[in-house]
């Protein structure tokens, strides 16, 4: 397999891999904030569960959830800071929900689709 | 610590004054608390150089920027296949007319240089001002959501499956001759003698004054069916039925100036009355030959397209699955 060829394939992979992650990161984002968090501790803590997420994303989606009336915010001072704390609002909880029944079904689907 | 400044007045420059500070407060509490775990690990302070990787690891400012605004593209992936389709139509009408005009130019030579002269822009300006024409139009729809518009279709609006379609450049090309005779025949342009050593000048007879409104109003009729021919494929029959018009009106009305017996003027300085009489008697007869013949492919034209809306209308008849 010569170099171009398996660069290519990398490529394509990565590329339905980010595809893949998307969807989900939101939901975990969503399901990370039910505690109160702010942006680099809510990126480390998802990081430990095994989710990384671009920083550079990260943030915006947040203001973005936040438009959306999915989350609230406040900045408050911490460790001689401020800092803004991110956690769901009761859309956000309402919404979230409803995701995390919308992924155990495509979830289950995909399984019995993928016999795992 | 300059260069997180530096960093974030970038991407400052580029939000909405209503988000600047908010979001350059929460960015630097980010890349802060970014630094201090760096330099709790590596036990000492962090070096320029390290902290310039984290920054182009944050992602450059215009990128980072960019997230936070509502638009995220000019064209998104749903548009964009109406806007490249559209962009393909409108390219090859203009090409066609710009083709006609400089077919025009190539026969005349530089008698025809009067063609030119009204032809501003240049197709190069041209095209790049329908480019920016049709993807303003496109990005004005993504940028205000309206992209159910584009949505709104039926299959039954759908080019028949059987056929040949008509490509945008063969569209763009008839289009283009269409223009082109409207704009001459207003006088918008005008074809100087393309006689050679302008031994002879040919004036347009008496009969083509008397029909100038119904030729006008004729050809401005055929590039509105050319129109939706191109715009309306799945409109077959109504496009069929427009062409069947269109055939024997142009059929009736040649016939009509058939009758005036004389089309052409023909003039001269340097040619004897007897051969000037002769001249003008072979181009009338060359004339009077070219509008039977335009008769004649009129009247097949018509008699094709009303066969071709039979089929259209029989294959309307018949159950949709057997039509499918």
């Amino acid at each position: 397999m010569t170099y171009s060829k398996m660069a290519t394939e990398t490529e394509i992979f990565e590329g339905l891999r980010q595809e893949l992650r998307r969807g989900s990161l939101i939901l975990a984002v969503l399901g990370q904030l039910r505690a109160e968090h702010y942006g680099y501790i809510l990126r480390k803590a998802l990081a430990d569960t095994g989710v990384e997420i671009d920083e550079g994303a990260l943030y915006p989606m947040l203001r973005r959830l936040e438009t959306q009336g999915l989350l609230t915010s406040e900045w408050r001072e911490e460790e001689k800071r401020n800092k803004r704390f991110y956690r769901l609002s009761p859309l956000g909880t309402e919404t979230l929900a409803r995701l995390i029944v919308e992924w155990r079904a495509l979830n289950q689907s995909l399984n019995g689709i993928l016999g795992t | 610590m300059d260069l997180i400044g530096r960093y974030l007045g970038a991407i400052a420059r580029q939000l909405p004054d209503a988000q600047k500070a908010d979001v350059s407060a929460e960015l630097r509490d980010v890349l802060l608390s970014q630094v201090e775990d760096d330099e709790a690990r590596l036990g000492r302070t962090q070096t320029r150089e390290e902290l310039e990787a984290l920054l182009v690891r944050f992602g450059h400012p215009l990128t980072v920027a960019g997230r936070y605004r509502k638009t995220q593209h000019l064209i998104g992936p749903e548009v964009f296949p109406f806007w490249w389709a559209s962009l393909k139509m409108s390219l090859a009408i203009v090409v066609g007319v710009y083709l006609v005009l400089a077919i025009l130019v190539v026969v005349g030579g530089e008698d025809a240089a009067g063609v030119e002269d009204r032809t501003s822009p240049t197709l190069t300006a041209a095209l790049l001002l329908t480019l920016g024409a049709v993807t303003l139009v496109f990005a004005l729809i993504e940028r205000f959501g309206k992209t159910a518009i584009l949505n709104r279709w039926k299959p039954s609006q759908l080019p028949p499956a059987s056929g040949r379609a008509v490509s945008p450049f063969e569209a763009g090309i008839e289009i283009g001759v269409g223009v082109v005779f409207i704009l001459w025949w207003i006088g918008f342009i005008q074809f100087r003698n393309l006689l050679p050593d302008h031994a002879l000048r040919l004036d347009l007879a008496p009969v083509w004054a008397v029909w100038f409104w119904p030729i006008l109003i004729f050809s401005l009729y055929e590039l509105a069916a050319n129109l939706m021919a191109l715009l309306r494929p799945g409109q077959a029959r109504l496009v069929e039925a427009l062409l069947a018009i269109r055939s024997l009106v142009a059929a009736a009305m040649l016939s009509g100036i058939y009758q005036a017996g004389h089309w052409v003027v023909v003039g001269t300085e340097v040619l004897p009355a007897p051969v000037l009489a002769i001249t003008q008697a072979n181009f009338d007869k060359g004339v009077a030959i070219g509008i039977v013949g335009a008769i004649m492919v009129y009247v097949i034209l018509a008699g094709v397209s009303l066969w071709r809306l039979r089929q259209a209308n029989l294959a309307m008849a018949a159950p949709a699955t057997r039509t499918a």
